[in-house]
This record gives C-alpha cells, structure tokens and sequence, in this order.
C-alpha cells in the first residue's frame, strides 16, 4: 500500500479509497484492543474510536518521512486503550503487562503473532503447575472449561461462597508465582 | 453476608461477565481486585474473530468519514456565501433581516433559505438589472 497516495485519496474523500484503508488496518487495530482488554464490545468500541479520531485528524495530519500511517494510528490506540484502564481500573497499565512488555514487542508488525505469543503462554502454564491441586483445579473448570460457579461448587462439593473464595486466593497465588517467575 | 464475602461476590460477579463477554461494571473494584483481575484477562482466550463485528465498526467509521467530509463542503459553501453577501450588498430588506445568507444556510432551513433568496432578488433591482444586461453574452433569449 503506497501509503502517501491513500493519505491524499482520504484526504479528498475518496470512499474506495477508504475501505481499502479499512481493510488494511481493521484486524490489526481490534486484535490489538481485544489482546490488550479482552472484551470484544470494548475492542469493537476502541477500534471504532481509533478511526474516527484518525479520520478527524485527516485534514491535519502530514506523513512525514520515516514515518507510517500505522505509528499514528497505534499512537491513538495506545491511548485509548491506557484512558480505558485508566477509566476502569484505576491504572493506566497492568503491572504484568508492563513486565512482559520487556519480553515481547507489543507493536505490531504483526498483531496476530504477538497473540500467540509463546512466551506469556510458557509462563502461565508453568505457573499453573506449580500451584496447590486445588487452585489449579478451579481456575481449569473457570477459564478453560467455563464453568459457572454454582457447576464448580458442585463438583468440588462446596457451597458457592466458599468456591468464590477459592477462586479469587487460586488468581492471586497465581500472579505472584508469575511475577516471582518474572523477577527471577 | 459478611463483608469478605461480599468482596468475593462482587468480584466474582464482574469476572462472570468478563468471561461472558459482556461489559462489567468495575466501580467496586479495590487495586488489589485489580492486581488479581489482571490475572483473568491473562488467562481468557487471547483470539477472537476480528471479522465478527468488521462490517458495524466499518459503517460507523464511513458514516465519520462522509461528515467529515460533508463539514469541509459546507465550509467552502458558506465561504462562498459570504463573498456573494459582499459582492452584492446584502443589506437585509426583507422579512429575515436579522440574519445573513451564512447563517439561513447553516440553519439547513432549505425554504427559508429560497424565500429570503428571492425576496432578495425581488428587492434589488440593481442585481435584476446586472443579470438582464448577461443576457446577450451568454446567449439566453430572455429571462423573463
């Protein structure tokens, strides 16, 4: 894509030109939002927001030399992304992410690989193993069997209260045997 | 219910949502039911079909892209209007004094905007006469 032609057939409001735009970037900016947040209505929205305000900083924006289209766009995602956990969590970053983001380039010559990416995966299974048998046990039936947690508490022969319980000790042992792994 | 039960209920209830793909509401949320959180966002699924949900977020950009579009014409149409309202005068003398061509242009009102044109028309006999002396240059056999 000669991106110097897209940015002047955009900026004269060529629609054709705009759903090629489109096709280009469209999975590489949602697999971004959705990596990052993992909730498809709220990767849907951030995706949206990213165009939208690229589209309003059309009649402004100069592709200098050096550089892309895309270091703009991630650049308004990026921030989208950082307002959101801002907005809802309280914190720009996550404290792993920014850990693991010494370990693997998070943008984005290709978002699809960062997905996949071996080394979180290592991780946390290596994790999972070094847990007690009981929170490894609840945290297979939560998130890889999606079981709700009245089906867990059944299984483990618990009331459901005690299982939320066991849940939430399972995911934070967890993180600390992560960051343990990470700061060794 | 006790209040550590009811920490463990409201997380577990924001996670609930979280793994159904719906939105939760995270208001409640302590930084340590953050740090903790950060964990099940590690371990849901990491792919999800982009293609799921392409075509609405592409018609919502479209429709951004066409209005961003439809400002820069209306600009260039109401610069155009003030430097018609200069060239010929348009000193209110009608039922719509209070406002200029720019702004019944703005307004979107496409009757009012006729009517004022045409009283405006009507009015300005100087503009009647200029338009009457193009007749032989552009060939027209009459304007009546």
């Amino acid at each position: 894509m000669d991106e110097r032609k897209v940015l002047e057939r955009l900026k004269n409001g060529d629609e054709v030109a705009f759903r090629e735009f489109f096709e280009y970037y469209y999975a590489r900016i949602f697999n971004y939002a959705y990596r990052r947040i993992k909730m498809k209505d709220i990767a849907e929205d951030i995706t949206s927001e990213t165009f939208l305000k690229f589209i309003k900083s059309l009649p402004s924006f100069e592709l200098r030399d050096g550089y892309h289209i895309d270091t703009w766009l991630y650049a308004i995602e990026r921030n989208l992304v950082r307002d959101w956990f801002r907005r809802n969590l309280g914190k720009e970053t996550l404290d792993l992410e920014e850990k693991f983001d010494k370990y693997y380039e998070p943008i984005l010559s290709d978002p699809y690989e960062t997905f996949a990416n071996e080394y979180i995966n290592k991780l946390v299974s290596e994790a999972l193993n070094l847990l007690p048998e009981q929170y490894k046990e609840i945290i297979k039936l939560r998130f890889y069997e999606r079981k709700s947690i009245k089906e867990i508490a059944d299984i483990l022969n618990k009331t459901e209260d005690a299982t939320k319980v066991l849940q939430y000790r399972a995911l934070k042992r967890l993180k600390e045997i992560i960051e343990e792994m990470i700061n060794e | 219910m006790s209040n550590m039960d009811e920490k463990f209920d409201e997380f577990d209830k924001v996670l609930d949502k979280f793994l159904k793909d719906e939105t939760p509401d995270f208001s409640k949320f302590t930084s340590q039911d953050v740090d903790v959180f950060e964990i099940a966002m590690l371990l849901k699924e990491k792919k999800r079909n982009p293609q799921e949900s392409k075509e609405k977020v592409f018609l919502k950009a479209l429709s951004s892209f066409r209005e961003e579009k439809g400002k820069e014409n209306s600009y260039i149409l109401s610069m155009l209007l003030k430097i018609f309202e200069v060239l010929f005068d348009v000193s209110p003398l009608n039922n719509f004094e209070h406002l200029t061509f720019d702004q019944v242009y703005k307004s979107n009102e496409k009757t009012l905007y006729q009517v004022k044109f045409s009283l405006y028309l009507q009015s300005r006999q100087f503009l009647y006469n200029n338009i009457w002396s193009l007749q032989l240059p552009l060939g027209f056999e009459s304007l009546h």
